[in-house]
This record gives C-alpha cells, structure tokens and sequence, in this order.
C-alpha cells in the first residue's frame, strides 16, 4: 500500500550559519522590542471601562444636585404647597429623564459601529466554514451601501461586481483584502512619515508645552487623513476610541522616566536609558502614533487584515529614523 | 481555624501543570510567576480579560512549597542556565491583589497556585487500571517494538525467560529492578526520548519512597501461564512477590498521589515538547503520542468512575501547549500550533466534547533566541545549553499538516541555553504566556 520507503522519515533540516565567538550575544531587551512590535492586534473597539475620577465627579455633582432640589422643594413647600409639590414633580421628572438619557448612552457605549461589525461577521464566517454561503451576497450589498457616498463608490462596484452566492465568505475577504492593497500601501506611508516627523519635533523641540498641542495636531490629522484615503468618515465609536488614544499619547509627552516605566513601556524605559529621556519619549510617541494609524487603518476596512498591516519592519524604521535624526541633530 | 477561614475568603484557582519529563513544567511555572509578579508592565497589562488584576506576589514558605528562588537564581544569575529538573511535587502559591468596583462585594484577592512535580510520576496515571497481569501485558506490548526492543534486548530476555511459578530469587529481583531502572532511564533520553517508561517512580523515587522496599518487574514469562493462574500464584513465588509488590505501589504510593493532588484542580496545563518529540523522530513522536493518549484517557470517564471524578469534578478549563517555541521563526510557531492540533487530534476532540474550556496554543515560558534579519530571511542567535557556545541558525520550516504516520525528524535543532540578562523586576521575553494566564485566570 505505502509505496514509499516507509521508514524514511520526511527530514526537516536546521541550517546552522556560525558557532562560536564571532555570533553576536542575544538582547533581552531587543527581543521584548520585537515581541511587542509583532504582537497581535488589540481588539477594535475595546471596551471601555469609567475611570474612578470621573464616577466620584459625576456622583459629587449629581448629590449637589439632589441637595439643591431638596432645599428648594423645602423652601418653595413653606411658601405654598402647591409650589412645593410643583417643584418636587419637576425635579422627579427630570430625574426619570435623565435616567433614560443615562440608559441609552450606555447602550450605545456597548454598540460597535457597522465596521467592527461586519468585520466581527466575517471573522466568524471565516473560522466556521468555507462553503459557498448566501451570506457573501448579502455581506457586498451592506458594504456597497456602506460606500455609498464615497468617491471610491465606482471602483469598489467593480470589485463588487462578480460576487454571487457561489463565493466563499474567504474568497469574498481575499478579494476586498486585494482590492485595498494599494490604499494600505499608501496609508502606511501616510503613518510612516507622520510618526516619524511627530517623534522627531517631539525629540527636538525646545518647548515642552507646546507638544502637547503639537501630538494632537498631527495624530487628529493623521487619524482623518488615513480615513479620506480609505473613502470613508470614522463613526462616533471608533473616532471616539482613536481620540482616547491620541489623549494617551499626549500624556507620554509630559510624563517623566520613572512614570514610563509604570505606564507598563518598559521596553521604552530601555529604551530611554540608551538614547536619553528626550529622544526616548520621541521614540515613544512615533510608536504610538504608529499604532493610532494602525487602529484608524483597521477602524477604516470592511475586512479584517490578513496581514499585520504595520508590521514589525515599519516599527523598527521609523524607531531607526528617530534616533538617528534625533541624536544626529 | 484560621486556615480555614482564609481558604474561604480568598478564593483559589489551583492550576495543574502537567506534562512528560523535561516538557517545561518548571520553566513555565517561574515564567508564570515572574509575569504574575509583573503584572502591570509588559505585555500582561495588554489582556483585558486581567484588566482587574492589579499586582501578584509570590508566597514564599508553607510546606512542599515551590522552590522559585532556585529558579531565578538559575535564570538570571551568571552564567545562566535551566532550572534543575524536579525531583518531588511542590506548589507554588501567588497572592494577587485585584482592583474591583467599591460596591463590588466580590474578594479583593486571589491565590493562584501552581502545581509542579516531577513527570516521570505523570505515566503512572495509566497503570491506576491495571491489575499486575495487564501491567505485564501491556509492557510486553511495548517492549515488542523498536527501538525499545533492542535496547533492552538482554533484560527483556532474561525477564522472559523467567517463570512466576517458581520461588523468588530476591537478589536477583533487586539485581533485575534496578536493570529496569536502567532500561527506563537510557530509552527516556536521546537519541530515543521515549515517553511510555513505566513504573514512573523508578526513575524518580521522591522523598517518601524506595522503591527497592517493594521490588517488582514485569514478567513476560506470564503468557505462558494462562489466564486464571495469575490469580494464584503459589505464595513466594516471583509472580505473588511482584503482584503484591505492583499491588502496593498501585495502591499506596500513585493513586494518592492523583487523588490528593489532581481532585482539586481547577484548571489544567498539559505541555508537550513536540519540537523534542520530533527531533528525536518518528518512534519517539508515536511513543509520546500514546503516552499523552494514555494519560488523559481519564477525561473521558464517565461521572461515576473514580478517575473520572477525579478529573471532570472541577476542571473548567484546559489548555493544550506546545512548548519551546522559540526555537522557530514566528511563522513555524503558528504552524507548530497546528501540527499540535493534528497530532492530537483525537484527544483534543474528546476534551472539546466534554464541556471543558479548551484552547490549544504554542508557547516559549522563556524566550531564548533573538531574531535577526538579513536579506529577507530570518534566522535566529542563541546559545546552545550543550556547549555554551553561541549560535546562529535557521530552524527548519514546517510543513502544515502533520503526516499521519508521524514520519517526520527535525535534524540538528540545538537545545538553546536561557538568555542572559534576564531579571526579576522584569518581565521575562516569552511567547503567549500572556494569552496563557488570561485564558486560565479568566472569571
Ligand atoms: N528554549 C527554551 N527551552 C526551554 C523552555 N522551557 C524549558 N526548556 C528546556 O526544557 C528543559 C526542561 O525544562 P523543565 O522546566 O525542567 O522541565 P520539567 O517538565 O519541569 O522537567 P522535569 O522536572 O524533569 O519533569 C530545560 O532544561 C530547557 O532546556 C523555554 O521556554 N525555552
Ligand atoms: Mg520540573
């Protein structure tokens, strides 16, 4: 039956280059850079959690609101019950209100947009099966009404055009994933060359109180830029997520070494030690913005990336490009 | 009294982690307590299923208690080196303080605790089912085939060649037990790296066993016996020495040992040195294959057997990992997962039917080679354990699949050494040992 040699084993062969003294010595804090610039990606819309600052303030203001209702429906009630018992209504009622309002807010903090979620839809699809599924045609009509209004509208029709039901949900994403190749390719330019310019103004620049502005600047740019490019504007939700990075990015510029270090960077903090505070946050903050313009990127398609669409290649040029600018100027 | 008060407040997550001889249990377990320790930094802080875990301290003392000091001091002294290999249960206890709501009326702490011991004892598992005549049985079975066959070509004979009627020669019992030893320990290492070496406490004894207190070894004379004389044998003989002898090790000294330790469990660890597995090669892969087969077998028990108590009463969740992936470029670590998933396949079936929580992954508890790049090819530097000498090599590619006869040998893979500069207050470089805790810590 088994025509081959059946005790030849398949032999998988190492290559072994040098031994000895010449081999370079192994980094431990190079290797803990490369593990975190290849790691998988964070979850699209991650869910938020309220900081406790903002729950003590929110309830500290809703328990001054409460007192003064209380005190004005007292006072009001020893002038005229009738006044006294109006006000008591109108405070419960704009209470019940703003309950509701508290209600569906919350909801909608729990929403994803129609991105992630159709993302979410195709992952899913992806790992159950790979038939022809009636959900390939009904997945192409969602996005092409999703581009609607977009300039793209023509060419992703075309793109669009051969789908029908005998497609796989996979066949469906290699053909997206193809047809935004170029756009990706472009947009990582785009992210290449604004974080490395914002790591190094940050690096270089005489006034620290003006990089605050200056990150915000460029990252909200950045951030609407990489949108145009893919034809779309960002939803409430993942413009809302891409900000909250952008605020976190802010704080690495005013935060010190020791703070870093507890801000759970510690490949920074090597980092830090080798090219100086300064350079370091410059680093820093073009990582940052490297992974905000990977998020808007993701935040930006219908399918999800296939290939890590910033690579670990893209985070050592622009670490490589802003420590020698930074430290040669 | 205050013990028990304590076990009630703070709730405890035991976690199993089990595995062959030389599968990484120790590794991974100072690896998993460094990260606990650096919770906030690193790549920890990046799972948000461990969003509340704020900070981790290792429990030092209290009895049988996991030597992690030992461990460091292997890992991050000069020169470094492994942490020696485990020679009597122990458990490793951390405390985790963890960061609720205030109107949360949930505990504010969490003790994990870890379970080490050495995994020669983990084949045992197989022999809790069999009556002495089945052990001889199924050692036959083995012993039949190769290269255990030529290994132990002589000692197999002479056990043969003996009749369990006749009364025992208790020297030459102690001179054969002790052969057997020997045959174990030498079909345990390369170039073989068998996995099936039975009775497990021969190798590795622990603290409060002698196992020449109780000789026994299999006797492959018994076939020509016939069925229902195993149950008489005339008293002194070799074959009422050695039932007995099986007897009490079976009852006394393995099956407490599960029933204390594994009836706890909340959630089990299983590491498979598959990269070892196939550098050893095809009969090394099949033994080990049967060998893990063997072992989890209890999984599928149904609820009113012992063993099958003893595994499905608590145990949530499993993970399933090949380890030492650092020795592979990242794109043969994925496929490393997927050869894992058909090498098992069977079992890992089972396990996904039986309502448990299951993730096969690939992991390194220490990351040990660096990447470099040069041409668009990558390669990887490391040191190798054997010789100190570094290294600069590229790992074979790995096919997808997994042949299903299992003819495959990886040729020349060095063992690496652990990097030097690793640190306490640091998070050790690993692979998915993030991922690893969040799937097993999870609420
Ligand atoms: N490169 C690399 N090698 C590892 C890793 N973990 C374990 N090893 C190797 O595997 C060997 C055994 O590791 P241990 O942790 O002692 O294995 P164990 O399962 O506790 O072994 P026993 O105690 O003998 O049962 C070590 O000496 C290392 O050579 C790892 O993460 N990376
Ligand atoms: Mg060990």
């Amino acid at each position: 039956m088994n025509t081959g040699p059946i005790d030849e084993p398949i032999r998988l062969k190492t290559t072994v280059h040098q031994q000895g003294d010449e081999v370079p010595e192994i980094d431990v804090a190079q290797i803990r850079l490369d593990n975190d610039l290849d790691a998988e990606p964070e979850p699209l819309l991650p869910p938020q959690r309220t900081s406790l600052f903002f729950r003590l303030v929110t309830l500290s203001i809703i328990t001054w609101l409460m007192l003064q209702w209380f005190q004005g429906t007292v006072w009001s009630w020893a002038i005229s019950p009738w006044l006294g018992g109006g006000i008591a209504l109108i405070g419960v009622g704009v209470m019940m209100g703003l309950v509701v309002l508290a209600w569906r807010a919350r909801a909608a903090s729990r929403k994803l947009d129609l991105i992630s979620r159709m993302q979410q839809r195709i992952r899913r699809a992806q790992r159950a099966h790979n038939q022809p599924s009636s959900l390939v045609p009904e997945l192409a009509a969602e996005i092409d009404a999703l581009y609607q209004r977009s300039p793209l509208n023509a060419s992703l029709r075309e793109q669009l055009a051969a789908v029908d039901a005998s497609w796989s949900v996979a066949e469906l994403a290699q053909g997206l994933n193809s047809w935004y190749g170029p756009l990706d390719q472009e947009a990582a330019q785009l992210i290449r060359r604004e974080s490395v310019r914002t790591g190094i103004f940050i690096a270089a620049s005489p006034y620290p109180a003006l990089d605050l502005l200056l990150v915000a600047w460029r990252n909200i740019a950045m951030v609407e830029r990489v949108a145009y490019i893919y034809g779309l504007r960002l939803s409430a939700p993942a413009r809302w997520h891409l900000y909250q990075l952008i605020l976190r990015n802010i704080a690495f510029t005013t935060v010190t070494e020791t703070m870093l270090d507890s801000v759970s960077q510690t490949w920074l903090s090597n980092i830090l030690l080798q090219v100086g505070v300064r350079a370091g946050q410059g680093i820093g903050v073009a990582l940052y913005s490297l992974r905000i313009g990977h998020q808007s990127m993701r935040l930006c398609r219908v399918v999800p990336e296939s290939d890590p669409l910033i690579d670990r290649n893209i985070g050592k040029l622009v670490i490589d490009s802003v420590r020698s600018r930074s430290s040669g100027g | 009294m205050s013990d028990s008060f304590l076990a009630r407040s703070v709730p405890v997550t035991r976690i199993g982690i089990t595995g062959l001889s030389q599968a990484g249990k120790s590794t991974l377990i100072t690896s998993l307590i460094n990260h606990l320790e650096n919770l906030r930094r690193g790549s920890l802080s990046a799972q948000t299923d461990l969003d509340l875990l704020v900070h981790g301290h290792w429990l030092r003392g209290g009895e049988h208690s996991f030597d992690y000091d030992a461990g460091l001091h292997a890992l991050t002294n000069q020169p470094v080196r492994w942490p020696t290999s485990t020679t009597d249960w122990s458990i490793a206890r951390i405390e985790i303080n963890v960061d609720r709501p205030w109107y949360s009326l949930k505990p504010r702490k969490r003790v994990i605790e870890l379970f080490d011991y050495p995994g020669e004892w983990l084949l045992d598992l197989m022999l809790l089912e069999w009556d002495y005549r089945q052990f001889c049985e199924a050692l036959w079975a083995w012993v039949g085939q190769e290269p255990r066959h030529t290994v132990g070509a002589s000692l197999i004979a002479e056990l043969a060649a003996i009749d369990p009627l006749t009364s025992v020669d208790t020297a030459q019992l102690a001179v054969l037990q002790e052969r057997w030893a020997d045959f174990l320990a030498e079909c345990r290492i390369a170039p073989y790296q068998l996995s099936r070496n039975l009775p497990g406490r021969f190798l590795l004894s622990g603290r409060d066993f002698d196992p020449a207190e109780y000789p026994f070894v299999p006797l492959f004379g018994l076939g020509v016996v016939g069925n229902d004389a195993a149950h008489d044998f005339p008293k002194g003989s070799w074959g009422a020495v050695c039932q007995a002898n099986f007897d009490h090790y079976r009852n006394d000294q393995a099956r407490p040992f599960f029933d204390q330790h594994f009836r706890a469990l909340d959630a089990q660890v299983i590491l498979i040195d598959l990269l070892g597995a196939m550098s050893a090669g095809p009969a090394a892969l099949k033994d080990m294959r049967a060998a893990l087969e063997g072992v989890l077998e209890p999984f599928r028990y149904q609820s009113g057997h012992w063993l099958g108590q003893l595994f499905r009463r608590r145990i949530r969740r499993v993970a399933v990992c090949a380890t030492k992936i650092d020795h592979l470029l990242p794109d043969d670590q994925h496929r490393l997962q997927s050869l894992l998933e058909s090498y098992l396949y069977e079992t890992v079936q089972r396990l996904a039917a039986a309502s448990i929580e299951l993730k096969v992954m690939a992991i390194a508890a220490v990351q040990s080679a660096q990447r470099v790049e040069a041409g668009g090819t990558g390669s990887l530097i490391g040191r190798d354990k054997r010789n100190g000498e570094k290294i600069h090599f590229t790992p074979p590619t790995l096919p997808s699949t997994m042949p299903h006869n299992l003819n495959l040998k990886i040729d020349e893979l060095p063992q690496l050494a652990p990097p030097a500069g690793l640190d306490r207050a640091q998070v050790f470089p690993s692979r998915r040992i993030d991922q690893l805790l969040a799937f097993l810590l999870a609420e």
